[in-house]
């Protein structure tokens, strides 16, 4: 009988690689055909003839790692745990270092902004509340800047294009402005 | 903290040990051909283990640890470019110095025959022959170890098993006729 199984699918029966599905369908096809039936059993010997031999190989040796190597896998770790411990540790002295140079130097604490300023803002700020002289709102203070205990407007020719920061000058006209809002009305 | 994820981490890579430290050192073995250094290949992996995130490995711890014992074994090679030589010797069984019944020694003999087989396989055969039958890897497990494809897998499998059962027929018939041969 012709045979309606390729040998692939014989040997991945025999290794139990087939789907449970594909299974019955080698299995019913095998029923039939001796042929596949005898080429299964062949490949089943050959296959059990592997595990014992592979299983035999190196059996007078001593098949585990000696006890100095053994040490030296489990002592690498003292060291792994040391440099987290290092690592957290130096995170949190630089972050130390950071608030205190910043306590110690006002300047740094500087936030420059430009932008327009809601009323309330302003009177927040200004202590003003009659913005009835104040013709274009969006005119009014252009711009601001603010220290640890004041806040001080004044035009864009008052402030410093430039403030160093920990990590080197940043030119203002560079960064970003955030939007306070145009709610003035 | 660090104490409990450590002693945690140590109990894990020792079970791993405990599980894999023969089956990695016979695979090894099979690739460098020196238990010395197949030792320093499993050491070397056992190390890389302590440095993973136990986490990140669960689940295809086996598959890592014969990853990474592979390309130590192969770097092993490269760096020595030494040339596999095999021993039959080293094959052959020594389990038992009890005496054996006839079959079983037939059987044995027949064992000793195929493991000389499986070293003129290709390298690829080999390797997945010994993955296969040492190490009981299913083809997915070592497609993700060598990098094959599965079907590639399977394919190179179906071609070594049919290359070793077609040989150990062919010397089967060429023995049976050299003892017709010596009784006729």
């Amino acid at each position: 009988m012709e045979r309606s199984i390729s040998d692939k699918d014989i040997t991945d029966y025999v290794l139990n690689e087939l789907e449970p599905r594909e299974r019955l369908y080698v299995e019913s096809m095998m029923l039939g055909c001796d042929d596949s039936r005898s080429d299964a059993v062949s490949l089943m010997e050959v296959s059990r003839l592997l595990e014992e031999g592979l299983e035999c190989e190196l059996r007078g040796a001593e098949l585990q790692l000696d006890s100095e190597r053994r040490r030296e896998v489990f002592a690498y770790a003292p060291s792994e745990i040391w440099d987290s411990v290092l690592r957290v540790a130096a995170s949190a002295v630089a972050l130390a270092a950071c608030v205190a140079f910043a306590i110690a130097a006002p300047v740094i604490s500087k936030v420059a902004f430009r932008g327009e300023l809601s009323k309330s803002q302003l009177a927040r700020h200004t202590g003003i509340d009659d913005f009835s002289d104040v013709v274009d709102p969006a005119a009014f203070p252009v711009a601001m800047f603010e220290t640890d205990d004041n806040l001080q407007t004044g035009t864009s020719d008052d402030f410093p294009t430039r403030v160093l920061l920990p990590t080197g000058a940043v030119n203002l006209g560079e960064m970003p402005v955030p939007y306070l809002g145009s709610d003035v009305n | 903290m660090f104490g409990a994820k450590q002693k945690k981490k140590t109990e894990w890579v020792q079970t791993a040990m405990q599980r894999y430290e023969k089956p990695l050192l016979q695979y090894s073995y099979s690739i460098v051909r020196d238990l010395e250094r197949a030792r320093d290949v499993v050491q070397e992996t056992f190390m890389r283990l302590y440095k993973q995130e136990q986490e990140a490995i669960e689940g295809h711890l086996s598959q890592w640890l014969f990853t990474v014992c592979r390309n130590c074994s192969l770097k092993v090679l490269r760096s020595q470019e030494r040339y596999v030589h095999v021993e039959s010797s080293e094959f052959e069984g020594r389990s038992s110095d009890e005496p054996s019944p006839s079959f079983e020694l037939e059987r044995k003999e027949r064992v000793a025959r195929l493991m000389e087989l499986v070293q003129e396989l290709t390298p690829n055969q080999r390797e997945v022959v010994r993955l296969r039958f040492q190490n009981f890897h299913s083809y997915q497990e070592i497609s993700d170890i060598t990098g094959l494809s599965v079907g590639n897998v399977g394919f190179i499998l179906n071609a070594a098993m049919r290359s070793l059962r077609d040989k150990m027929e062919r010397d089967d018939r060429e023995e049976k006729i050299i003892y017709l041969t010596k009784t006729a």
